[in-house]
């Protein structure tokens, strides 16, 4: 608070001197210029009488003269005085008025204010700095989410685009360097509060010393740092100065595709579990086995042939430099762009093609001339700056490879929905048929709707019908928490069970509950809704867990109440 | 050679110096301390505090804060000696021990401001 106060007084210093000279120098002349009474004898005006007439002389030129009408004496100081205490006044006013417009005093202002914004939060938040394309499709997402978020950037443009697309919720935001210490504590990183730190600047070694400040300075022990880095070693780096995820674009993207050629189940499963905005279950059309041809050995050249070379998927280079690049001896040189290097890299035995160049325009004319070469070629190009948006989607690709989507899509997943990440990257040891069965129970539960995932702790503040028929020494099992009241609705599916870091994919039916269990389910949201109900009712708990018991609120107080005096009864929950 | 530093110098000073010159003399007798004296210094007094604005330093705020202290005990003072001429008396003794000694705290006030100073220019010499 201290700067903006310091700042004023500073300002205002020469203004305020003036004034009060001004007005101490008119107000001694007042004493000392003589006056005259009714009676025509000489009177001076005491210092009271002088300040006050100087006063109101000051800021409104007068109510008159008192206590006797003025001397023409007097009335010369007076003159004078208005005059000099009017610029005087002008004076201070301007300064003000420029102090207020000034760049530096706003800043000190808006940077107060954001820092008691943030200082006053009292919910869980997150800190994203670097608002680009990727930075609002991240806020977009946790905002829907309901995810608390604090934004910081260089630059104060995105910061409008930000105020402008209005994405509800709670979104401070400050214009300031947020690789200095100051800021960052600003926005809240030593806030027993912060989530988590999410940089996610175009520049790696800004996201680097954000993760170093993140590091030194937290107070919240859980806190995550995700940095974004599109180079391996920085991204080393990052982890050894206890980064928990290093976010690189092209290898989620590469990783993906692997999974949606190796395993489409498991990729369109994928797909239902995360937020992407639709409320259906669509049936993506997936990407072929077979050889691929990718067009640009850059980035995201290298991971896909890193990648599918691990999945065992043959991956043809076209790149105009292989040598440079150090591309596979196999390459073959040219741009893609035209058909005799398509042809070079026999495009018509190949299932998929990649256009995979930093270049937009390129990477069209690559897609176009491919599908006049073999039409039913399974197309994905990358998207490199959103500009060309409307150019990609009239292509009518198979799949767009959209930086921002990808990287917004994978920090939505680790920040919101930690247990589905964990949930897809175990799902891999399913067998396809298990998957397959999972898939059709979850079509049938939720009615041909994208499911909604929830998870809770039992044992939690949440579960507290849970935690008391547990305190009892009653057995919970896990078909139990997913009973419902209403037989009507479709019941909820649990995914995933987390004990002490140990993982249990897909519990079983009569598995047991106990106390530190956590719990991933997905179901409809009247599944949901029940399912939460279920956690905080012991009324509700009881009538689902024994439905032949009495059914008669009253009766069923009171025979609870029974219960709760009689220790011997609880030998008979027990055992039922 | 620094103008800012010269006129600040001169009004902790002249605040101190002007403040002397009202104490001295005997404490109620109101032919020994004059009223343009006491004014001079409550404006002069007004006018180091509006100097010591906006330095961060712990001995800007310690300035800033015996500046203040003065201008409490002098505005007391003035006002004071308003009320007591306001209906045309003359000054009592009374009044004029009051005005006196709340003028004295002022000047203990504007001493440590001097010694203050004083100190500090020391340092920074060192």
């Amino acid at each position: 608070m201290s700067n903006v106060i310091f700042i004023f007084l500073r300002r205002m210093r020469r203004p305020l001197i003036l004034l009060v000279l001004v007005y101490s120098v008119a107000t001694i002349g007042l004493t000392i210029v003589p006056g005259q009474d009714n009676q025509g004898l000489p009177h001076f005006l005491n210092f009271f009488h002088a300040f006050y007439f100087v006063s109101f002389m000051g800021s409104t030129i007068g109510f008159g003269e008192i206590p006797y009408p003025f001397t023409d004496a007097q009335r010369v100081w007076v003159l004078i005085s208005i005059y000099t205490s009017v610029v005087a006044w002008l004076y201070t006013i301007g300064s003000l008025l420029t102090l207020f417009q000034d760049p530096a005093f706003k800043h000190a202002i808006t940077f107060q204010t954001f820092r008691n914004t943030v200082k006053r939060q009292t919910e869980p938040f997150w800190i994203i700095c670097g608002l680009g394309n990727i930075g609002h499709a991240v806020i977009e997402r946790l905002a829907r989410n309901n995810v608390n978020v604090v934004v910081i950037d260089y630059d104060q443009y995105s910061l409008s685009t930000l105020e402008l697309a209005d994405y509800g919720g709670w979104v401070p935001a400050l214009m300031a360097d947020a690789t200095v210490p100051e800021n960052l504590v600003a926005a809240g990183i030593a806030h027993p509060d912060c989530e988590g730190v999410i940089a996610l600047a175009s520049d790696d070694t800004a996201n680097l010393k954000i993760a170093i400040t993140a590091n030194q300075l937290r107070v919240n022990p859980n806190l995550k740092v995700i940095c974004r880095s599109e180079n391996q070693e920085v991204a080393r780096n990052m982890e050894s100065f206890g980064t928990n995820v290093v976010l690189n674009p092209f290898e989620i993207f590469s990783n993906h595709l692997g999974i949606a050629i190796h395993s489409p189940q498991l990729h369109t499963l994928g797909l239902w579990l995360t937020d992407n905005g639709e409320t259906n279950l669509t049936k993506v059309k997936t990407p072929p086995t077979g050889r691929w041809v990718v067009c640009g050995y850059g980035q995201l050249g290298k991971s896909l042939e890193i990648i599918l070379g691990k999945r065992k998927i043959d991956v043809t280079i076209i790149d105009p430099a292989p040598k440079d690049h150090h591309a596979p001896a196999s390459s073959i040189t040219g741009l893609g762009t035209e058909a005799t290097t398509l042809i070079e890299a026999n495009l018509a035995t190949a299932t998929g093609l990649v256009a995979a160049t930093a270049d937009d325009a390129d990477n069209l004319s690559i897609i176009m001339t491919a599908k006049e070469l073999c039409p039913s070629l399974f197309t994905i190009a990358r998207l490199n700056s959103t500009d060309n948006e409307a150019l990609f989607s009239a292509a009518k690709l198979d799949l767009v490879m959209r930086r921002d989507e990808v990287l917004a899509d994978r920090i939505l997943a680790i920040v919101d929905r930690p247990l589905v990440t964990q949930f897809l990257r175990l799902a891999h040891q399913l067998s396809k048929e298990t998957v397959e069965k999972l898939m059709a129970r979850i079509e049938t539960a939720t009615g041909n709707n994208k499911p909604i995932s929830w998870r809770y702790t039992v044992g939690s503040p949440q579960t507290l019908a849970f935690n008391r028929l547990l305190a009892k020494g009653a057995t919970l099992t896990v078909a139990d928490l997913t009973k419902q009241a209403n037989s009507l609705h479709r019941s909820a599916i649990p995914l995933l069970v987390v004990e002490d870091g140990n993982t249990h994919l897909l519990p079983e039916p009569s598995d047991q509950v106990s106390t530190g269990q956590q719990y991933l389910f997905c179901g409809t949201h009247n599944a949901r809704r029940n399912s939460q109900w279920l956690c905080e009712d012991e009324e509700l708990l009881d009538q689902v867990l024994h439905p032949d018991r009495a059914s008669i609120p009253l009766i069923q107080w009171l025979s609870r109440i029974q219960e709760q005096r009689c220790p011997s009864m609880k030998k008979v929950i027990n055992n039922e | 050679m620094n103008l800012e530093k010269v006129v600040f110098g001169f009004f902790i000073l002249l605040a101190l110096t002007v403040n002397f010159g009202f104490f001295v003399g005997d404490i109620d007798n109101p032919a020994h301390h004059h009223r343009y004296e006491l004014y001079a210094a409550l404006v002069i007094s007004l006018i180091t505090t509006i100097l010591k604005f906006g330095d961060r330093s712990q001995m800007g705020a310690i300035l800033l804060a015996s500046s203040l202290v003065a201008d409490l005990q002098l505005i007391v003072a003035v006002i004071v000696w308003s009320s007591a001429t306001v209906s045309g008396d003359p000054l009592s003794p009374d009044s004029m021990a009051i005005i006196v000694s709340l003028s004295g705290g002022a000047l203990v006030a504007n001493m440590i401001s001097v010694v203050l100073l004083v100190v500090e220019t020391l340092m920074f010499r060192r």
